[in-house]
């Protein structure tokens, strides 16, 4: 498929494409851009209410896009559409540690921090069970 | 041997390839062409291989191996019996036979089916580049040199290799030739989303612009340098633009926004930063450590604190700033503060100019240029000096952040004389707040950027 100029190699982070025509990304291959959406802290969507973090960036109707190497976290890909190896097409939410933690496909809590090396570098616990009851602010 | 002090890397976020070689190393002898600095591979195999474990003669029954190749890496990202990565390229026998700097296989037996490429820039930083377990890290003295294309970050990046005081790691972003330093849009530009960069020890950032919503967009620990970088940070949360985990980083002519956080963040001893544009945020730039702290030239502009220190700070040092616009040009939140120098900088048009905690029993505060404000010192906590001004310094157009001065303004020559500072038109007045003269401006003169165009 041809590469999607306008929409490849681009910085759109939390912008979302609602109104434009499908036509402009059906049929097209996006390479290198960032789609993440930020799923910001929210108390009424963590613990037994957790919510899916995901949002519609594309408009309806948009079908067959190939997306490489692009950032798709938060995102629901199209249908009919692929994401290749070099994507990352996870749910992400902001927990009360104020850290980004991949949230299980089925149940939406948290996984995994983003920054897992880090923490454990720091001697900080990467379990889940650890993060505080509360929103735990610098 | 592994990667030396004297290789370089790649990187083309639009028209690299994390599949291809990225790194040439002139110190290879016999080194030939760099490679690296194309968008496309120069040979690609689909049937490298080795007679066994621990055989560095990598061959290939295509071929088209030269002797151009030798200090280039061969990236061998498929194959059976692989230790996926990339090589050095260290001798050539033929077309179809080269040496590598160690053995590709991953101790089964020989290599078999590789699919390798030689030459082309990769696309993106991953954090494996920096993995001291691996074999293709980036080592101590190295440069990462990065074009003028949009990066896209698909992994959080924790340099946890170091450099050293004596060969610091470089990652420099270049417009069209390696060196040309760069500003403005012509800055490679680093896509993050929630994911962003922390560099441990000894590394040297500069030409860089960053937009993230990650914990810290850019997080330097110990003895880091960045130089003309802007961090965009744009979290719904409290988050850092540009943040110093450990002690000793100097931050001098970034920008930096943080919408619902700090723009910088330096919560480290020895911290020093200069020449600085922090805008919008909740806090310009936070001192957050207690020793030997310094914010020199640097502009915070509309933010709730534009500088604000909230820990302890001892020795702490505030140097020709402009505070513009800020609900406290500078703050102090916490207590127990000791020996500060608050000298030639300029608080305008702020709600507050000096917010503190309490009183300051040991600081000296002069040369500085209050005007506008609705209180220039809350509570009386530290007391104006017989050299402040008050006259209005007539800015050329803050709201569009060129805080250059006319003629007419009273900054002009109001500073303290420290011999050794000079403007940026050369004519060594001494003008209170971040030295942007510009004799044609207050009105109708050409704009000057702010750092002389380093930030945009």
């Amino acid at each position: 498929m041809e590469k999607n100029i306008n929409y490849s190699h681009g910085d759109f982070l939390g912008q979302t494409f609602l109104d434009v025509d499908p036509s402009e990304f059906s049929n097209s291959t996006i390479v290198g851009s960032c789609f993440y959406q930020e799923s910001s802290w929210d108390v009424g969507s963590l613990g037994d209410s957790a919510k899916s973090p995901l949002v519609a960036v594309f408009p309806v109707g948009v079908v067959n896009v190939e997306f490489k190497r692009c950032n798709l976290d938060n995102v629901i890909i199209p249908t009919g559409s692929t994401v290749d190896s070099e994507c990352t097409n996870r749910k992400v939410r902001i927990q009360n540690d104020n850290e980004d933690w991949e949230l299980a496909a089925i149940d939406n809590k948290p996984v995994e921090p983003l920054s897992k090396k880090r923490l454990i570098r720091d001697g900080d616990s990467v379990d889940p069970r650890d993060i505080p009851t509360t929103r735990d602010l610098q | 041997m592994t990667t030396s002090a004297t290789a370089v890397w790649e990187y083309r976020g639009a028209s690299g390839n994390n599949d291809q070689g990225g790194g040439y190393d002139s110190g290879i002898s016999g080194a030939g062409t760099d490679y690296s600095q194309q968008d496309a591979a120069q040979l690609s195999l689909t049937d490298c291989a080795t007679s066994g474990a621990g055989v560095t003669t990598l061959t290939s029954a295509a071929g088209g191996f030269t002797a151009a190749m030798i200090g280039n890496t061969i990236n061998i990202s498929a194959g059976t019996n692989l230790n996926i990565g990339t090589y050095w390229i260290t001798a050539r026998t033929d077309t179809n036979t080269v040496t590598l700097n160690m053995a590709p296989d991953d101790g089964v037996g020989g290599v078999s089916g590789g699919t390798g490429k030689v030459g082309g820039a990769f696309a993106y930083i991953h954090d494996r580049h920096f993995d001291f377990t691996l074999h293709e890290k980036v080592e101590a003295g190295n440069t990462l040199w990065i074009k003028n294309e949009t990066m896209t970050l698909v992994t959080s990046v924790l340099a946890s290799k170091d450099g050293s005081a004596v060969l610091p790691i470089k990652i420099q972003g270049y417009n069209t030739t390696r060196g040309d330093n760069p500003t403005g849009t012509n800055r490679p530009l680093i896509v993050a989303g929630a994911l962003g960069f922390e560099f441990d020890n000894f590394y040297d950032i500069r030409n860089l612009r960053l937009t993230t919503t990650a914990t810290n967009g850019l997080k330097l620990d110990h003895q880091c340098l960045a130089v003309n970088v802007k961090v965009t940070q744009s979290s719904g949360s409290v988050r850092s633009g540009i943040e110093t985990g450990s002690t000793y980083n100097n931050i001098v002519f970034c920008e930096a926004s943080s919408t619902n956080g700090y723009a910088i963040s330096a919560h480290s001893a020895g911290g020093k930063i200069y020449g600085c544009y922090a805008h919008g945020s909740f806090v310009g730039i936070d001192m957050g450590s207690n020793d030997a702290l310094a914010v020199i030239g640097c502009i915070a502009d509309t933010c709730t604190h534009g500088i604000r220190v909230s820990s302890t700070a001892i020795a702490a040092m505030f140097c020709g700033n402009t505070l513009y616009n800020n609900t406290t040009g500078l703050s102090g939140t916490s207590t127990g503060h000791t020996s500060w120098a608050v000298i030639d900088n300029l608080f305008k048009d702020n709600t507050t100019a000096i917010g503190l905690a309490e009183l300051i029993p040991s600081a000296f505060l002069d040369y500085n240029l209050f005007h506008g404000n609705g209180t220039d010192i809350a509570s009386g906590y530290v007391t104006k000096g017989d050299n402040t001004v008050s006259t209005d310094p007539v800015f050329t157009d803050a709201a569009n952040a060129d805080f250059s001065i006319g003629s007419g303004s009273g900054a002009i020559n109001g500073a303290f004389n420290f011999e050794f500072f000079e403007d940026l038109a050369g004519t060594y007045k001494r003008n209170i707040g971040f030295d942007q003269n510009d004799p044609d401006a207050g009105g109708g003169g050409a704009t000057r950027l702010i750092n002389g165009g380093l930030i945009s």
